[in-house]
């Protein structure tokens, strides 16, 4: 019904479009054919057989399960891999029939199904309950199918599987470094298969595993909790230079890493302020300076073809790590790191994303600096009024500070963005 | 896609998990097969492990080591894993030695043991509320730290954990691998875990 009325939308918006000029009456009677077409029609029945699949497939995991007990380990094996083997060859004839969703659909379920067998089979014999060897099969078996077939389903369920498998092993006194090798199997088969969610995923499986990582490095090199912040910044930051070349060198998806990569050192740098409780040590390793002239020599080198950048974003960025250094430097015990000194840098941070995405016309990075501008300004107006809270001053002066605030950025916005991009949110490439 | 791509890919993929899945079934069923036995006397508790059914964690007694009752290498760093050397004394194993890497040589009333050290003091900050203060001590996780029951006979098998009465039959090779192979109480045989 819901399609119905869009085409119906559609068609007669197209009648004015044509009227208009915009559009010529070759490609709406085209758009028109595509609209008639039956494909959005035939997912109804698509999704109904799904849930008729999943349906069955309960009925026969409650029979199983109902009589589990009475079954020898021999039948359940059996069992468990006729299921499996079926699942697969419904996948094939599906796929060669053309149904691709059913055949995706058949896959995940398989996979699904091979998971299932794992833990079903450790139990059967008693496998230790922290099961991490059985996660990492699972994952591997995922991954096997996705290359092989080059599905979809398979792939982000290998991701999920993967990820899992890390936060399960995370907590290990040593660094994990096992999972880049099926991080780098399964992000090769999401640029192959060019496939936005898997891509996300593998922007999400490399923070996951470096912010994992964090406490195991912060023991090896005997890291202070401020020596630590400096240098995930440090790596962070290496990491969206090498996002911004990637960028301007045409590859895809550089981009999307450069809103991860800013939002992690947004995120990151925000703590600095707000960590007076949970890091009450002081920054002793002056060697973390470096990390400054390293960012600075890394930024001046890969960003040195790129007209639009200037030199005030390579010290920006070389400021990065220098941030968490400063806040640890010169924090007290007492009441945590120096607002006066911290704060106005990330307000200059903010102003500097701003200027820095005006100058690639980048929508994330805009909207991620006045989200940082106006979340300090917050910050700020919490911690210096906040002893008035039971009073309505309080309230009045952030109402009319938020009014203004919203009217500035909404200013500031418009001039910053071209006329076409404010007005339809779409990004130039 | 081809049609040969879509038959050969999913089947070689389901060949693989197949694999993978007989290659878990066929290595417990060796270890059960191996004549080396050993029962370890257990105190447990009783979780539910929402994706595997009911399960009785199993804590073992030899998993907490003194150097005045067993020999205990000195350098071990915790995380990593070590052997347990056993003598297969009745009703319950003993320990004996705990090393970095397994012995060379048994008796042939020994067993080893593979586990993870989980803590150790190597003797350097010794526990102080023991009758010991100079002794070493280590915590270790044994391999076999759970066992799977019939739904709801879990408590039953809880209501021994106090008497210190239930013990596990482990099935060991000589590289230290163990599984489980059957429960004891009061030194009779009460579950054995079937091959097939």
């Amino acid at each position: 019904m819901l399609a119905n009325l869009y085409a119906k939308r559609v068609s007669r918006d197209l009648d004015q479009w044509v009227a208009k000029g915009w559009v010529t009456s070759d490609n709406a009677a085209a758009i028109r054919r595509n609209l008639d077409g039956d494909e959005t029609a035939s997912r109804l029945p698509t999704i109904i057989s799904i849930l008729g699949g999943v349906l069955i497939a309960f009925a026969a995991m409650a029979f199983v399960a109902a009589n589990w007990q009475d079954m020898s380990k021999g039948l359940r094996l059996g069992l468990l891999f006729a299921a499996m083997w079926a699942t697969y060859g419904i996948a094939i004839w599906t796929h060669l029939k053309k149904w691709t969703g059913f055949g995706e659909t058949a896959l995940f379920i398989g996979t699904g199904l091979f998971g299932a067998n794992i833990m079903l089979i450790g139990q059967m014999y008693h496998l230790p309950s922290d099961f991490s060897a059985g996660m990492l099969a699972w994952g591997f078996g995922a991954l096997a199918t996705a290359w092989a077939v080059n599905s979809r389903a398979a792939l982000i369920a290998s991701q999920l599987i993967f990820l899992s498998w890390f936060f399960n092993d995370v907590f290990a006194e040593t660094l994990q470094l096992t999972y880049l090798l099926p991080w780098l199997a399964t992000s090769a088969l999401a640029f192959r298969l060019n496939w936005a969610p898997a891509k996300h995923m593998t922007m999400l499986g490399l923070l996951a595993w470096l912010l994992g990582n964090v406490p195991v490095l912060t023991d090896m090199f005997a890291l202070g909790p401020w020596e630590a912040l400096t240098a995930v910044t440090f790596l962070l930051t290496l990491a969206w230079i090498a996002a911004i070349w990637g960028e301007a060198s045409g590859f895809p998806f550089a981009r999307t890493a450069q809103a991860y990569l800013s939002f992690s050192v947004v995120v990151v740098l925000w703590f600095t302020q707000v960590a007076d409780e949970l890091v009450a040590s002081h920054a002793t390793l002056t060697a973390l300076t470096l990390t400054i002239p390293l960012t600075l020599a890394a930024a001046a080198f890969a960003l040195r073809s790129i007209p639009h950048l200037k030199l005030l974003d390579k010290l920006a960025l070389a400021a990065l790590p220098a941030l968490p250094l400063l806040a640890g430097f010169t924090m007290s015990e007492e009441s945590g790191p120096v607002l006066w000194i911290i704060a106005p840098l990330i307000l200059g941070l903010s102003i500097w994303l701003v200027a820095l995405a005006s100058r690639q016309l980048n929508r994330f990075l805009v909207n991620l600096g006045f989200a940082v501008f106006a979340a300090e300004a917050l910050f700020l107006y919490f911690e210096t009024f906040g002893t008035l809270l039971d009073t309505a001053a309080f309230f009045l002066v952030g109402g009319v500070l938020l009014i203004a605030g919203a009217l500035i950025l909404q200013r500031m916005r418009r001039r910053t963005l071209p006329p076409s991009q404010s007005a339809t949110g779409e990004v130039a490439p | 896609m081809t049609r040969r791509r879509i038959i050969f890919g999913i089947a070689l993929a389901a060949l693989l998990q197949t694999g993978l899945l007989t290659q878990m079934v066929v290595g417990q069923v060796r270890l059960l097969n191996s004549p080396i036995e050993a029962v370890l006397k257990t105190r447990p508790v009783d979780p539910r492990d929402i994706f595997r059914g009911d399960y009785v964690i199993l804590n073992y007694e030899i998993e907490n080591l003194r150097s005045d009752h067993v020999s205990i290498e000195k350098g071990l760093k915790p995380g990593e894993e070590v052997y347990l050397t056993l003598n297969l004394t009745t009703p319950y194993a003993t320990p004996v030695a705990l090393s970095a890497t397994a012995p060379k040589s048994l008796a042939n009333d020994q067993a080893v043991i593979r586990a993870k050290l989980n803590w150790t003091d190597n003797g350097e900050q010794p526990v102080t509320d023991t009758d010991c203060i100079t002794c070493a001590n280590a915590f270790l996780e044994l391999p076999v730290d759970s066992y799977f029951v019939p739904e709801g006979t879990g408590t039953e098998i809880e209501e021994y954990r106090d008497e210190r009465a239930l013990g596990v039959i482990v099935a060991l090779n000589e590289n230290g691998d163990a599984a489980i192979k059957g429960l004891m109480m009061d030194g009779e045989k009460i579950y054995e875990t079937p091959l097939f």
